[in-house]
Parts: C-alpha cells; sequence; structure tokens
C-alpha cells in the first residue's frame, strides 16, 4: 500500500498514469486519519481487547462475583470437559448446537437458494413476495419466539391443525425432545430472507450469456442448474455457509424465549433438547454466578468456531485446487 | 462459443421459449407461479394466523378454530392494562433512536478514514474492525457488564446507548466497503476548491453515500428496536427500565393461556418495524447486498 512518502511524490503513481499530484497528501493525511479513527481504537481497547484479556484471566480463576478472583489454572478447562458431575449439561449442551447447527444451516441454505431462483424467475409481483418471504427477518426474536410457541401449540396451533387436515396426528413440537432441533430448525429456515437476498445477487451476477448459451447448447432447466447455476453460486454458498455455521454455533436469543417459562426459569427445553451451548453458558455467567466457567466456555466457543472456518476454507482450497 | 452466440444475438426473446414448444413455456409459467403462490401463503399463513388470533376472545383462542366468533378490539386495549406497555415503547423508541444517532456520528468518520486516507496502519485498523466484528459476543460479555456494573449502569439501558458514541465495527466496515467504491476524484476536487476535510466529508461525501448511511441506519434501527440480548443482560429486573422485546417475552411466560393477548402484544410490537421495512425495503435489501461477497 502507498505509505505516506509515496503519496507525496508529485510523479504519477504507476497504477494509476497521468494523473495531478494530489494536494495535502502526505504527514497531513495521516494525522487526520488516525484522528478520524482514533475513537474507533478508543472502542477496540475498552469493549474488545481489554475485556478479551480479562476474560481469559476469569476463565483460569474461580470466581462466584462476591468474593475476589481465586487462581484455578486449567481447572474450569478440564472440568467442564471431564468431570460430567459438576458440569452434567455441558457435553449435552455441545451436542444441542452441533446437532441444530448441521440441521438448521443446510435447511437455511436450501431454502434460501429456492426462494431466489423463484423471486429470479418470476417477473410480476416479485417485488411484493421478496418483501413477504423478508418480513420474518425484521421480526423480533421476542416476538418469533411468541409467534412460533403458538404455532407449534400443541392443541391448537397452526401447525398441528394443518398437518390434521392430512391426517397426521398433532405432535408435542416443543415439548418432545426429538422434535426440539427440527423444530427450531425450521423457524430458522423460516427466517432465511437474508441468505436469500444474497442468494438472488449472486444469482443476477451470473452472466445472461452464459446462461443462454447453455440452452442454446442444448442443456435442460436441472443441467443449468447443476452445471452453470451451482458452480458459479459457490463464493455465495461458501460466504452463506461460513456465516451461517458461526451464527448457528451461537443461537441465543430464540431459545431462550421460546423455553422460558413463568416463573423465570430457564429450562433449555425438556431433557435440556434445546439447551444449546451458548444458552448453557449464559445461565453460568447471568444466574449461576460461575464467571469463571462462563469465561472458560466462552473461549472453548471460540476456539472452536475458529478451528471450523479454518477447516471449512482449507476444504474450499483444495476444491479449488 | 461465439457461433452459437450468433443468432441468439439476434433474436433475444425470454430464454425459456428459444427452445421448447409453447406448451412447455406455458406450463413451466404455471409451474414457478403455482410455487411462488403457495409459498406466499406459507408465509402469510402465521401472519394472518396471529392476527386473527388477536382478535379472537379469552375462551376462543384455546380452540383450533381459525375465525374469531367475534371481533374483540378491545384486546389491543386490555394489553395496556395487563403491562406497562407505554414504558417499554418509550424505552425501545428512546434506545433506538439515540443508539442509531450516536452511531452515524461516530461511525461515519471512521468509515471515510479507512476508506480515503492513506496513512501507516490503515490496513491494520480495517484488520481490527472486522475482528470485532468477528468475535463472538459472549467472549468480551462477562468483562464487560463487570465495567458498566462498576460504573453503576446495569440496571439501566445505558451500556447498550454509550458505546455507540465511539462506533459499531458492523456499520462502518458497511459504510467504508461503500465509500471506497466511490472514486478518489470528488474529493480530490473538493480540496483543490480549497475545502477543508471537514466540509470534504459534509458536502461531497454525504450525499453521495447517502443510500449507505440509510443502510446502515435502517440495520441499527432495526437491530436495537428487535434487540432482547442486549436489554436482557442490561435492563435488570425492574420493568420501568425494559424495552418492548424484553416486555413482549415476560408477557408471553406470564399471559401463557391468555394467547390472543400474546398476539395482540406481539402485533403490536411488530407493527412499527413492518411498516418502516414496508417503505424502507429498497434501502435494506441493496444493504444487505453490500454485507455479501465482495
Amino acid at each position: 500500500m502507498a505509505n505516506p512518502v509515496q503519496a507525496d511524490r508529485p510523479a504519477a503513481t504507476p497504477d494509476r498514469p497521468g494523473r495531478r499530484p494530489r494536494p495535502g497528501f502526505g504527514r497531513r493525511d495521516s494525522i487526520v486519519g488516525w484522528l478520524l479513527i482514533a475513537p474507533a481504537l478508543v472502542y477496540f481497547v475498552a469493549f474488545l481487547l481489554y475485556p478479551a484479556v480479562a476474560a481469559l484471566y476469569y476463565s483460569f480463576t474461580d470466581w462466584n462475583l462476591r468474593s475476589s478472583p481465586s487462581w484455578v489454572g486449567l481447572a474450569n478447562y478440564t472440568d467442564l470437559l471431564f468431570d460430567d458431575v459438576k458440569y452434567p449439561h455441558f457435553w449435552k449442551s455441545v451436542q444441542v448446537s452441533l446437532m441444530y447447527t448441521v440441521v438448521a444451516v443446510p435447511l437455511t441454505l436450501v431454502a434460501a437458494l429456492g426462494q431466489a431462483l423463484l423471486v429470479n424467475a418470476i417477473r410480476k409481483g416479485s417485488n411484493l413476495f421478496r418483501l413477504l418471504l423478508f418480513l420474518p427477518v425484521v421480526t423480533a426474536e421476542a416476538a418469533v419466539g411468541a409467534i412460533w410457541r403458538w404455532l407449534y401449540d400443541p392443541q391448537y396451533g397452526l401447525i398441528n391443525v394443518i398437518l390434521g387436515w392430512f391426517g397426521v396426528p398433532p405432535q408435542n413440537w416443543l415439548n418432545n425432545p426429538d422434535l426440539v432441533i427440527p423444530a427450531l430448525a425450521f423457524i430458522a429456515a423460516w427466517q432465511c430472507g437474508i441468505s436469500m437476498i444474497i442468494y438472488l445477487a449472486g444469482l443476477k451476477g451470473i452472466p445472461l450469456s452464459l446462461r443462454e448459451a447453455a440452452i442454446i447448447d442444448g442443456a435442460g432447466p436441472v443441467q443449468r442448474f447443476r452445471k452453470i447455476i451451482m458452480p458459479m453460486l459457490r463464493p455465495t454458498t461458501f460466504y452463506l455457509l461460513v456465516t451461517g455455521v458461526i451464527a448457528a454455533l451461537q443461537v441465543f436469543g430464540l431459545v431462550y424465549v421460546i423455553f422460558s417459562a413463568a416463573n423465570k426459569s430457564v429450562t433449555g427445553g425438556p431433557e435440556q433438547a434445546g439447551l444449546t451451548y451458548v444458552l448453557h453458558l449464559y445461565l453460568f455467567a447471568f444466574r449461576y454466578d460461575a464467571m469463571g466457567a462462563a469465561c472458560a466456555m466462552s473461549f472453548i466457543l471460540l476456539v472452536f468456531i475458529m478451528i471450523i472456518t479454518a477447516l471449512q476454507f482449507k476444504f474450499v482450497k483444495q476444491e479449488a485446487a | 462459443m461465439t457461433a452459437t452466440l450468433a443468432p441468439e444475438t439476434v433474436a433475444r426473446r425470454p430464454a425459456a421459449r428459444i427452445r421448447s414448444p409453447k406448451g412447455r413455456a406455458t406450463l413451466y409459467w404455471i409451474a414457478k407461479h403455482a410455487i411462488a403462490v403457495a409459498l406466499s401463503i406459507m408465509f402469510l399463513g402465521p401472519l394472518v394466523f396471529i392476527i386473527l388470533t388477536a382478535f379472537m376472545s379469552d375462551r376462543q383462542a384455546l380452540t383450533s378454530e381459525l375465525w374469531p366468533a367475534t371481533w374483540n378490539w378491545s384486546n389491543f386495549a386490555d394489553i395496556f392494562e395487563e403491562a406497562p406497555l407505554l414504558t417499554w415503547i418509550r424505552n425501545t423508541i428512546m434506545y433506538s433512536v439515540l443508539a442509531t444517532a450516536f452511531m452515524l456520528v461516530s461511525s461515519i468518520p471512521v468509515a471515510y478514514a479507512l476508506a480515503k486516507f492513506r496513512f501507516r496502519g490503515r490496513k491494520l485498523a480495517f484488520l481490527l474492525v472486522i475482528t470485532t466484528m468477528m468475535l463472538p459476543p459472549q467472549v468480551v460479555a462477562v468483562p464487560i457488564y463487570l465495567i458498566w456494573a462498576r460504573f453503576h449502569l446495569t440496571g439501566t439501558l445505558w451500556p447498550l446507548i454509550i458505546p455507540m458514541l465511539l462506533g459499531d465495527a458492523f456499520s462502518i466496515f458497511l459504510l467504508r466497503q461503500f465509500l471506497v467504491t466511490i472514486p478518489r476524484e470528488y474529493s480530490d476536487a473538493a480540496r483543490v476548491d480549497g475545502c477543508g476535510e471537514f466540509r470534504t466529508l459534509i458536502q461531497v461525501i454525504l450525499p453521495m453515500a447517502r443510500p449507505a448511511i440509510a443502510a446502515v441506519g435502517l440495520f441499527q434501527f432495526f437491530f436495537c428496536w428487535n434487540d432482547y440480548y442486549g436489554p436482557l443482560l442490561y435492563a435488570g429486573t425492574d420493568q420501568s427500565h425494559w424495552t418492548l422485546s424484553l416486555g413482549l417475552a415476560a408477557f408471553k411466560s406470564q399471559h401463557s393461556v391468555q394467547w390472543n393477548l400474546t398476539m395482540a402484544a406481539t402485533i403490536l410490537a411488530m407493527a412499527p418495524v413492518i411498516v418502516v421495512f414496508f417503505f424502507a425495503q429498497k434501502v435494506f435489501i441493496e444493504g444487505v447486498k453490500l454485507t455479501g461477497v465482495k
């Protein structure tokens, strides 16, 4: 990148030939630039660097907020991972979050791509259609939780009413441990509007000539989808996959709303079937005052997300090679 | 390739009709519109269902009937007596408006500097912004909470508003992505004409960046209006500091058998966002595209 000394040079820069020297570049640029980003740097130090270091320190301590933190070394980490008497639900919450991610992310991507193809194919009324598909995205988590608690109601909810028309017996969606994850994943797919828009932008980016050439060469819709649309959308899919997995591993608000009861207890659903990792973490930090364990959990999550993301990047690189 | 493309440039007609006979094209047209209508019903269905529920009587809401026997408009008045909704609405507006205004004032200059200034460490600064955006919020939640507890601001919404004075990583990122697409010539010309940095930003850059600014403003506003996690952490147990989201969740739990009232409250909380979204959907959708692959 051009450093101030280079930018000061009156000669034209090689990448943009024939330009006039820009007035006022150089040291002044540096000073003003740093002044402008100074608030963001303060933010970075106060709300990211310091808290991250502090959290790392707390994760090596035993601390319930009432006394001062006492150093326990790696005990929080080893207890979380191996002591299933002290932390009986740790692995359960890992399993719930992984299951949710594995089910919800592909379901969301497929729904998003399907909707994007449809919006793209329709000329008339596609704006209204798009608006409709997007409504779930701008709906508050609390509202989504309330709505779906009602839609999934075992006796009077819309889902069971509709299934009843087809002779399917009513299901107790949110109280049957086996159905909790699919039910939550379905809500996620219902909210796939953002991914749909990004897919739509990707579809519009495919050159028309490419499709037309394929049609002339005799490719049917299925072949066109497999040979042209899918490969051209690969970067989009990868982006949505990475961000989707990261988001799914952190799912919290919706499960919290859905599984919180009148007496303010949060259980994580029937037999902890909805106890996602971050919900578990939240409970440790803000219900049980186990700050050390909560911070340790957050770093385990961070490391896990970093590994998953790195693996995804590596996988794609191999594919490309 | 070029040879096969040649006839195409002569007769540029809708793709589906080029090869297939007319009947097949019609079938295709019917199929895709049928799916679209079915999907629309799928998405509209729940919305209609909750609206209908909101108008039912207490008793009818607990049946599998879909159409209200009587239209109980009073449900929408009753919820105001059941819960301090006006206070929650006021808090939600305060949080959303202040946070959005603060974010815009603080983030635009940072994005401008990252996009248009050349200085040592700029790349590093941009990297820090991305790191801030990517880091799971759970990692820093506990220490940040303790900072605010030290200032005795937990139990209020201020811990969610004040940091916005220092910028928001996601907004900075988005604005920067847009600002780099504005050619340098504009700000250079302004400088030649003797504009200071500040005037260049206000009079030249801001008007051009209006779509991006509108998008990040909307995102922030929607995020705050819908935010559940933030108020859950900070607003505490005193209902007079709650937001609509927080209140709605509690309302749902307390009135767990009065689905008509819960749905009335839900509609009330959703309505402003849906109205704003309806009028600003273009801005919103352009903004989403800005977040995508670049």
